[in-house]
């Protein structure tokens, strides 16, 4: 494989843990038309345990264009659906659960202050480490407190790109070696 | 029926029916093309935003404009979602 393949091989294992957070989250259903039996997935699975926090790497992701404008959208200040800081109280608890040091210093200030900031980062957390047991539940926990349909998908959607993006830092350094 | 609230392709108007077109215009093997004639359920997961609904495909669309081959590529993605335990 050369440098594009083992680059966009990273970029796809990144995608698509945003891509089954959104999916886990939503609570969408399969509907692909494939003559293959469905995956079951095992809902009662164990996350893999968290190495301890000065182990985790600490990596910064290189971001193509699209991706740089897609992350500036969604942790723009300007939405209404949620404050630029509910946004980073999410995208810390996704970087702690998905071991990313230098993501989650970066956010350390955005540690959850009220009973609005606990909501979301207990959804941020459970959908990064063990997104297979989302419920409808966890989003009427969102509405509950107030968030508007739109403030749910943007979310789970920051939630699943920090993920992503935890990844696609990972990924990318160990491709470089 | 999704948890999230969704608009389908038949409801949507202005915006969003111009992003859903935009999204069926993109070359998609057969295999994704659902026979429920909506929108996939992942794309329409972003209906209520067809900005954020733009950008995370055109990410994903870029992932196909590359040398890693189809089958490595769906091999890559098989895997991932099988690690997080999802359907998709």
């Amino acid at each position: 494989m050369d440098g594009d393949a083992i680059q966009t091989a990273t970029g796809v294992v990144a995608m698509f843990n945003y891509l089954t957070r959104v999916a886990d989250a939503s609570g969408i259903e399969f509907d692909y038309a494939t003559p293959l039996p469905a995956f079951e997935p095992r809902r009662d699975k164990h996350p893999l345990p968290r190495p301890p926090a000065d182990e985790w790497p600490v990596v910064t992701p290189r971001f193509t264009d699209l991706w740089q404008r897609w992350h500036d959208y969604l942790f723009d200040a300007s939405h209404e659906s949620l404050t630029w800081r509910q946004r980073l109280v999410l995208a810390r608890a996704a970087a702690l659960e998905s071991c990313d040091r230098k993501r989650a210093d970066e956010l350390a200030e955005h540690a959850p202050r009220d009973d609005v900031d606990r909501v979301l980062d207990a959804f941020a957390r459970k959908l990064s480490v063990r997104p297979w047991q989302m419920a409808a539940s966890d989003l009427q926990a969102l509405r509950d407190v107030g968030f508007a349909e739109r403030a749910l998908l943007h979310a789970m959607a920051v939630t699943a790109l920090q993920n992503a993006e935890s990844r696609l830092a990972v990924g990318q350094a160990l491709a470089s070696g | 029926m999704a948890w999230l609230a969704t608009i389908s392709r038949r409801d949507a108007g202005g915006d969003l029916a111009q992003a859903y077109a935009e999204m069926a215009a993109r070359p998609t093997p057969e295999v994704y093309v659902p026979d429920h004639g909506d929108a996939p359920g992942i794309i329409r997961a972003h209906s209520l935003d067809p900005a954020l609904m733009r950008l995370a495909f055109s990410v994903s669309g870029s992932l196909h404009r590359s040398t890693l081959e189809w089958a490595d590529r769906e091999l890559v993605s098989s895997v991932t979602s099988r690690a997080n335990e999802c359907f998709y």
